[in-house]
């Protein structure tokens, strides 16, 4: 198991996420466009658009790659977003305060 | 299974009583009353939602029921005012107005600059007041750094066990996850981290829950804000991120 592998399958769970979501949202009558996920791992958007056979890759679990079914048929989007823009890196380990600070502020967690 | 007392009947001892309708408290019940809630709703011609099944919703309206708690939510007054007298017509209810709390959580909304927030500073302070944590010491991040948690930190000798055993644990971090669930997204990884051992907790685990709790304490006013001027578009977005290097248990 390698880094790129962990943030291909966080990928995948997060689209797998974003489709139920995308239904539920759509029937509350907001009517959705193409859904982008944001992920900070370059080798892991690579892995999503490149539908080609790789020994390096060749291990990893066959269900992950159904995300690039979704990507080819153009349902979701994946793209880059760098690491301290990216409020979910506040839910993979112990952060700076103000670091944390700043995700906080990204997901909307005020005080009144 | 006996006959109940009083309901006996003599020489036929060996039988049972046969129910003909639900009663409350038993298991089959919360499946009944769905049943029925969904019956009724299916009749007043509102739609069950796909993906959520407890949300019904009709051009624009949107039912959403909590298991005896209904929020209802339109734009159009008319439309509430309608589904509450059918509602009414057909099951025993008490009107509350506009949703100020649902499931103990505080919502305040500021309509003029399209504001709506979500707290839970009470459930927050409840929570600490069970655990004596009133009166703990600040910190300013959920958990620092230095605890490093792994399984190696669990208890191996039975006295240690023994003592762990006096603490309230799992009870602890349910109670954190209740409020991760509903409000506070920012404790997610620290409530997975310390639920990773559930099972048999160490002290120094359970050092990091109190840490955990010293974050709440300076924090529980804090909550989920939904600004109308911050949604830029109708698109959900989403972001991912995973650490495996730093996983000491991997």
């Amino acid at each position: 198991m390698s880094t790129t592998e962990a943030e291909y399958i966080s990928t995948t769970e997060g689209v797998k996420k974003a489709i139920w979501l995308r239904g539920l949202v759509n029937e509350l009558g907001l009517t959705q466009g193409v859904l982008t996920v944001f992920c900070d791992s370059q080798s892991a958007i690579h892995l999503t658009k490149n539908n080609r056979y790789h020994d390096k890759t060749k291990h990893i679990d066959v269900k992950c790659h159904f995300i690039r079914d979704i990507v080819v048929a153009g349902e979701i989007v994946v793209e880059k977003i760098h690491t301290s823009e990216n409020p979910a890196n506040m839910l993979t380990k112990p952060l700076p305060n103000t670091k944390f600070q700043h995700c906080l502020d990204l997901v909307g967690l005020y005080s009144t | 299974m006996k006959q109940p007392e009083g309901f006996i009947v003599p020489g036929k001892e060996h039988l049972v009583c046969r129910l003909k309708k639900s009663l409350c408290g038993l298991k089959q019940a919360p499946r009944q009353w769905y049943k029925r809630f969904y019956s009724f709703m299916i009749r007043q011609s509102y739609c069950r939602s796909q993906y959520d099944e407890c949300i019904y919703f009709q051009n624009g309206s949107f039912i959403y029921l909590l298991l005896d708690d209904m929020p209802i939510a339109s734009r159009d007054k008319s439309l509430i005012h309608k589904l509450k007298t059918q509602l009414s017509n057909e099951f025993d209810m008490k009107e509350l107005r506009a949703t100020k709390k649902i499931l103990g959580m505080e919502i305040s909304r500021d309509r003029q600059v399209g504001k709506l927030f979500l707290s839970q500073q009470k459930y927050i302070e409840r929570v600490l007041d069970r655990f004596n944590m009133n009166n703990c010491k600040l910190v300013s991040t959920p958990l620092a750094a230095h605890l490093k948690l792994s399984s190696k930190l669990c208890p191996d000798t039975k006295e240690e066990m023994k003592h762990m055993s006096h603490v309230p644990y799992a009870s602890a971090v349910g109670s954190l996850m209740y409020a991760m669930v509903c409000t506070r997204p920012d404790l997610a990884y620290f409530v997975s981290m310390v639920s990773r051992y559930m099972h048999n907790p160490g002290k120094s685990h359970w050092s990091a829950v109190k840490w955990i709790f010293r974050y709440l304490k300076g924090t529980s006013g804090i909550g989920l804000v939904f600004d109308r001027k911050m949604a830029t578009t109708n698109d959900v977005a989403g972001y991912v991120d995973s650490d495996y290097g730093g996983d000491l248990d991997r």
